[in-house]
């Protein structure tokens, strides 16, 4: 998804230049003696911003790291909720720094995390981490070459990541993780479904709602459905490709802890088998890489509970759904004003692919 | 009274070939990207003024089927928008659990049609062609 629009340039808010002279200063406060180098705006989105800097220390060493920001003082950003409210669970960034340094100390496949700067500050939430060298973009993990052989150790890998991810001791993660068992999360979707619904019916000129059959026979099949008694932990919430730094070798990190949560672990392995992850490879179901019996062997032999795979088949129709209503949601931003972007409008036509799947889903189980 | 020629479906088509040839080569960065979207949205509507007025009449016709409405006609869009309502209503109170078969057919092809205008190409859509 395209993230490059937004209202940046027409909303008060840091200029790039004063963006890299902050955190100059802020690197220079933090780290030993040195100075910062390269500093490189990566991606630019109406919500976070990814920047590259080295650290040159005056001894000679040089340390590649990333900078993670909210562009803070921009005003609304559509990404923060509809009506006001909030559409999302994602956490700030010093919760998202907070949950990454417990991860880390853990053991997890995860950067480290220098420091961790508030929402008040000048800069905005951000926070500073080891910039990890690899592959990100999803097409090309699963097509070059060069990863051949990652491909094939990555669905085992997965399932290995995730149980001890899933292992973490809650009494470690950072106090205000949400809570989002089941169902909460079904009813948070339910909402947001309903919400945007209601929005075209009474304050666009078409006047009308939006009606989808399909996800409501998947709501009906989740409430028939429902997992009982799930253990609960620590979910990383987006777990899949395009959130993995990759080389030959196979992962080598684990990005973007921001819909971290404690629930079903399962959750993350169902998402990471959505079709939309697959990028056109369908006949490899986990992440368009692997199978799902690889994922769940490298989970199980990894100390993770024994997978039961209707569990898992729940939380990939619940996923498939949810991302059918992020595409309801993402052309909503630009209906409803909150960002100015045509590409977001055209995403809400892509509703309907994920209403075609989840028939098929909810007919096989 | 019809407008002249060229019709809007002949419109549509020589802006969407404007932009694929003459204006992308153009491009560079993020605009790439955009000009793509940008076509594929042309091409969307194109396929909307084709078939999107008898895709709507098919499924107001097995709408009344479903829900046992064939008396009453079918004529406006806000006809369809009832029947949908309705039909959105009862499966989720669940009144039309005994008739869930009936329901997926009804809803599946409905949304081949949706998904012949938005995305043709999706796999899977081919799927549920039984391709």
């Amino acid at each position: 998804m395209n993230k490059g629009v937004n209202k940046e340039d027409t909303t008060p808010g840091l200029s790039d230049s004063e963006v890299a002279g902050l955190l100059a200063e802020e690197a220079a406060a933090y780290f030993p003696a040195g100075k910062a180098e390269n500093i490189e705006k990566m991606s630019g989105g109406a919500s976070r911003e990814t920047w590259s800097f080295d650290w040159q220390g005056a001894d000679g060493s040089s340390t590649g790291l990333i900078l993670r920001r909210d562009p803070g003082n921009t005003g609304s950003t559509g990404e923060e909720g509809w009506r006001g409210g909030k559409t999302t669970y994602s956490l700030d960034r010093t919760t998202e720094a907070e949950l990454q340094r417990t991860v880390y100390e853990a053991g997890g496949l995860v950067a480290k995390v220098h420091f961790a700067l508030p929402e008040n500050h000048t800069l905005g939430g951000c926070y500073v981490m080891d910039r990890i060298e690899g592959e990100v973009l999803a097409p090309r993990i699963l097509r070059d070459e060069a990863y051949s052989g990652a491909r094939l150790t990555m669905a085992r890998q997965c399932g290995e990541i995730l149980a001890g991810l899933h292992a973490v001791d809650p009494a470690t993660l950072p106090k205000n993780l949400v809570q989002m068992p089941v169902q909460p999360l079904v009813a948070y979707y339910r909402e947001l479904l309903d919400g945007i619904s209601e929005f075209y019916r009474d304050n666009t000129k078409v006047g009308r709602p939006e009606y989808h059959p399909a996800f409501e026979l998947t709501f009906r099949w989740l409430e028939q459905n429902m997992p009982k008694d799930a253990p609960s932990g620590l979910v990383h919430g987006d777990f899949r490709n395009g959130n993995f730094v990759v080389g030959p070798e196979g992962i080598r990190a684990v990005l973007d802890w921001e819909l971290g949560h404690v629930g079903d672990g399962m959750e993350d392995l169902g998402w990471l088998c959505v079709r939309a992850w697959r990028f056109g490879q369908h006949d490899k179901p986990v992440g368009g890489f692997g199978q799902r019996e690889d994922l769940f062997a490298g989970y199980e032999d990894a100390g993770g509970r024994k997978v039961d795979p209707k569990v898992v088949h729940f939380w990939e129709v619940l996923g498939t759904l949810k991302w059918g209503i992020i595409c309801m949601f993402q052309a909503y931003k630009h209906l409803s004003g909150l960002i100015d972007s045509f590409e977001h409008m055209a995403i809400g036509r892509r509703a309907c692919e994920n209403e075609i799947d989840l028939l098929k889903l909810i007919e096989e189980a | 009274m019809p407008q002249d020629r060229a019709s809007a479906e002949e419109l549509l088509g020589g802006v969407e070939a404007f932009l694929r040839k003459d204006v992308l080569p153009q491009l560079s960065g993020a605009s790439i990207y955009k000009c793509r979207v940008a076509a594929n949205i042309l091409s969307i509507v194109q396929r909307e003024l084709a078939l999107g007025n008898g895709a709507d009449s098919t499924e107001l016709q097995s709408l009344q089927k479903l829900l046992g409405r064939e008396g009453e006609g079918f004529d406006t869009s806000s006809r369809l928008d009832d029947l949908n309502a309705e039909l959105c209503t009862d499966i989720r109170s669940g009144k039309l659990d005994e008739q869930r078969d009936g329901v997926m057919n009804h809803v599946r092809s409905t949304l081949q049609d949706k998904l012949a205008i938005a995305n043709p190409k999706y796999a899977g859509y081919r799927e549920s062609l039984g391709e």
